[in-house]
């Protein structure tokens, strides 16, 4: 194998990950999406000279698989009950930041987004992509993610400047 | 960076009209900065995209083993059959799941109902009790007490 | 009877009647829709309403896991729940901002609030109608998750639920 595509390979796993996070908003999902895109990638590896931008190619990957898996997903709308808190059991023990808590502010401030807004505020702030590559995974104009970031940044404005 | 340039690159960038490299800028500028009262809000944001940045996976989930690193090459026909194996059953895990969710989803939901309706009723009841227990423990009285008869 | 004390006593009735629905929330109203919409931009924010025709169904069909509890049940007329995920400093935010809520409420009262380590782990409130509860309310706050019950009634014995763990 190609020893740049298998760096390629091993080194956009975070990024590809945290873009997985940031759509499924689920650990676990995100596995599941990035494990069977990482699969589809490699089947395509004779083909990737073709790639003119690997990471792009990679997360527009990611989106499709996960447009592909809420189409699939008829999973129950209620919350589990793995969390309840037993009674008298220390409920603050944990110190250090797990994966949930680091995706929590981000996620609370943009919930309320449309996806398109999300995904693009994401490529640009998370992974700080140019305007050309967030193009190239969200498959739409530059000018379109030029007016979907200004959109969302207005609204993000509003609300780290405004209410709660 | 002066406090007045920091100004016009923060309206610059909710106006979307900032390059990466303006961005980083404020990014580490912003994250420098003491937790004061001075741009409360535009902190909050980027430092939700920090907390965000940091999530990583230690995990890793695609190996590939090289020839030329004296480890075995997983062969593609091999790793051909892995690779179906995994997608026939859990495509079939997955149909029997779907299959049987449509079947239970409903009855799924009231049993889900319920058990958390008798987790919280136990929750209260411990807790109740164990303000009962505190309540009767006898505690001793002080020498100088005065009891009523 | 002269018409001036005819008026007043319109007024008076009309103020007594609709003047106290408004400090009152309605009595569909629960605890979760007076006090936790707010949150509902928050992620996997979840509410659950058992209504009374379910309730009744799982009393007549013996659903419930064990007789205490269907006695109990057989009191509740609705059961609502919420979660949402919320790491310890937001559910700290969360209960203080309650805390500040209650302090200007006449209808709920904290009737039991447990601690540990000096956070707040779950507290229990009420809202009355005379001396008979018509709601108990249960806010748990888990390691990730905030968890709030509530369970609309006519007369609900707290004893009973008290009760609960040690009859088991």
């Amino acid at each position: 194998m190609n020893p740049r595509l298998y760096n390629l390979f091993i080194s956009s796993q975070r990024k590809l990950y945290r873009f997985a996070l940031s759509l499924t908003k689920d650990v676990k999902d995100a596995e599941d999406i990035l494990q069977d895109t990482l699969l589809k990638l490699w089947k395509l590896r004779d083909d990737w000279e073709s790639w003119d931008n690997f990471e792009a190619y990679a997360m527009r990957m990611i989106r499709n698989e996960y447009l592909n898996y809420i189409k699939k997903q008829k999973s129950l709308t209620h919350s589990t009950l793995e969390e309840i808190p037993e009674f008298a059991e220390p409920s603050q023990t944990e110190t250090e930041m797990t994966t949930d808590d680091l995706m929590f502010r981000f996620n609370s401030l943009t919930s309320k987004l449309p996806d398109i807004q999300r995904n693009i505020l994401h490529l640009r702030e998370i992974e700080e992509l140019e305007y050309k590559e967030i193009a190239k995974v969200m498959e739409i104009s530059e000018a379109q993610v030029k007016v979907y970031l200004y959109r969302a940044r207005q609204y993000l404005k509003e609300r780290v400047h405004g209410k709660r | 960076m002066e406090k007045d340039k920091l100004e016009i690159l923060l309206e610059k960038y909710w106006k979307a009209e900032t390059t990466l490299a303006e961005e980083k800028l404020i990014k580490a500028y912003l994250s420098k900065q003491a937790a004061d009262e001075s741009h409360t809000g535009d902190k909050d944001w980027f430092a939700a995209i920090q907390d965000f940045s940091e999530i990583g996976h230690d995990e890793v989930l695609f190996t590939i083993e090289q020839k030329n690193r004296k480890s075995v090459m997983l062969g593609y026909p091999v790793w051909l059959k892995i690779a179906a194996v995994t997608i026939l059953v859990s495509g079939l895990t997955w149909l029997g799941v779907d299959y049987n969710q449509k079947l239970n989803t409903q009855l799924e939901i009231e049993a889900l109902a319920r058990r958390t309706a008798e987790e919280s009723l136990m929750s209260m009841s411990n807790a109740l009790n164990q303000a009962y227990q505190h309540l009767n423990e006898p505690t001793e009285l002080p020498d100088n007490a005065v009891t009523e008869n | 009877m002269k018409p001036i004390i005819v008026i007043y006593i319109i007024l008076l009735t009309s103020y007594i009647s609709f003047g106290q629905s408004k400090t009152e929330p309605e009595q569909s109203q629960t605890f979760i829709d007076l006090y936790f919409k707010q949150y509902s931009d928050l992620p996997k924010y979840a509410v659950n309403t058992m209504g009374e025709a379910m309730v009744k169904r799982s009393n007549e069909t013996g659903m419930w896991s064990h007789p205490s509890i269907a006695r109990i049940m057989k009191q509740v007329k609705t059961y609502k729940y919420l979660s949402f995920d919320s790491p310890p400093e937001y559910s700290k935010k969360v209960i203080n901002q309650l805390d500040a809520e209650m302090k200007k409420s006449s209808t709920y009262k904290e009737y039991y609030r447990w601690e540990l380590n000096g956070v707040t782990s779950g507290i229990i409130y009420t809202r009355s109608n005379g001396n008979k509860i018509t709601e108990l309310v249960n806010v748990s706050v888990g390691k990730k998750k905030l968890l709030v019950s509530s369970f609309l009634g006519d007369n609900i014995d707290l004893e009973s639920v008290r009760l609960l763990a040690v009859g088991r």
